[in-house]
């Protein structure tokens, strides 16, 4: 099964899918963006992604944000989910939920203050079926009050260093938010980050104009920011040594392509996969591909 | 309406409730459409996609 992924044909020519991340062999440049693929629906669509990536987890269980945590936006949504999970400990004792379709597992981690955030990293650092940790950059830090993580880049480089020390075998990937994402990008691969992920949702409000209240403060996504994550992605690869996963807003084949040409290396889908099978996306890029005479790990960069 | 029907007492009839959330992948992927629920005896959110859409009104948290 592996090696059809790998070599997946349209037609009779066989198109190489494949990349390399961090050392990593991915039998597609498809990673599922965290919080979009839980353990109840990987089997149907996993055939299409190259690594697994679980929802974030904290050090403890949160129960997240109260509804409404939803609402639709024009070519998009804006969520205020709040990171809800049962716990580092209880994701460890369920693991195997991950690691039965044999494809590397990324895992995504929040905390609400740096040692929390090495805690986590330390837990994962000897743990053999963990491939790669991701840290997700884009929640509050206690210590600074309502300020997130990505907000300067003095805590960008306090984290991932701290991170870094925890974690000193394994790839070290930060996602981050736009809002200062090229400044922050260099501060993060500086602190010894081997990977960057641009970009997670950006700061957005719904409002209810009948009831005169605010509706939903979260995060947008969806091929409304799409853009705004290319460019992320072009900004800093230009800029950094260190591979780019591209995310934002990504629903079709020609997508991934855009972001891999503006210098991914591989990418995260999300809120595309609610309203497209990432199988279909895939189908979409291996036409590409074929129709351009390349490989996926060719693209990256090639503008 | 549902709030009313889960006032009913648990001793008369055993009541469950069917509930409405927004739903952005329905698959138990992005927990959007939590609701709140007890579990053992804690305060916390399940999933109308997966863990529903039909409740035990006592262990809807409203």
């Amino acid at each position: 099964m592996v090696a059809r992924r790998a070599a997946d044909s349209v037609g009779s020519t066989v198109v190489d899918l494949r990349v390399e991340l961090c050392g990593i062999g991915l039998a597609t440049p498809f990673i599922p963006a965290a919080g979009t693929l839980a353990k109840e629906a990987i089997g149907a669509v996993v055939d299409a992604y190259g690594a697994v990536l679980p929802k974030t987890v904290s050090l403890e269980a949160r129960s997240g944000n109260p509804p409404p945590r939803l609402a639709e936006a024009p070519s998009g949504m804006v969520n205020s989910i709040g990171l809800q999970n049962s716990g580092l400990e209880r994701f460890l004792e369920n693991l195997d939920d991950y690691l039965e379709y044999g494809l590397p597992l990324f895992v995504s981690v929040a905390a609400d203050t740096v040692k929390e955030f090495a805690a986590a990293c330390e837990r994962f650092a000897n743990h053999g079926r963990v491939a790669a940790v991701e840290l997700n950059l884009s929640c509050p830090n206690v210590e600074h009050g309502e300020l997130h993580f990505c907000s300067t880049s003095k805590v960008v480089t306090e984290v991932v260093a701290a991170c870094r020390d925890a974690l000193p075998y394994k790839p070290l990937f930060v996602k981050l938010t736009n809002e200062g994402v090229t400044t922050n990008a260099v501060a993060a691969e500086e602190a010894g980050a081997d990977a960057l992920t641009l970009i997670n949702t950006i700061p957005a409000l719904v409002v209810d104009s009948h009831e005169r209240k605010v509706s939903l403060r979260g995060g947008l996504s969806g091929p409304a920011i799409k853009p705004v994550a290319l460019r992320a992605v072009y900004e800093v690869s230009r800029v950094v040594r260190v591979p780019v996963i591209g995310c934002g807003g990504i629903t079709s084949g020609m997508d991934v392509a855009e972001f891999m040409l503006a210098g991914a290396t591989a990418v995260q889908v999300g809120s595309g996969s609610f309203v497209k099978e990432p199988r279909e996306i895939l189908e979409e890029f291996t036409t590409y591909l074929k129709e351009n005479g390349l490989r996926a790990r060719d693209l990256t960069g090639l503008l | 309406m549902l709030a009313a029907v889960k006032r009913i007492p648990a001793d008369t009839v055993s009541v469950q409730l069917a509930v409405r959330e927004r739903m952005a992948c329905a698959n138990g992927s992005c927990y959007g459409c939590a609701v709140p629920v007890w579990e053992s005896g804690i305060r916390t959110y399940a999933r109308a996609c997966v863990e529903g859409p039909i409740f035990p009104a006592e262990v809807l948290a409203w």
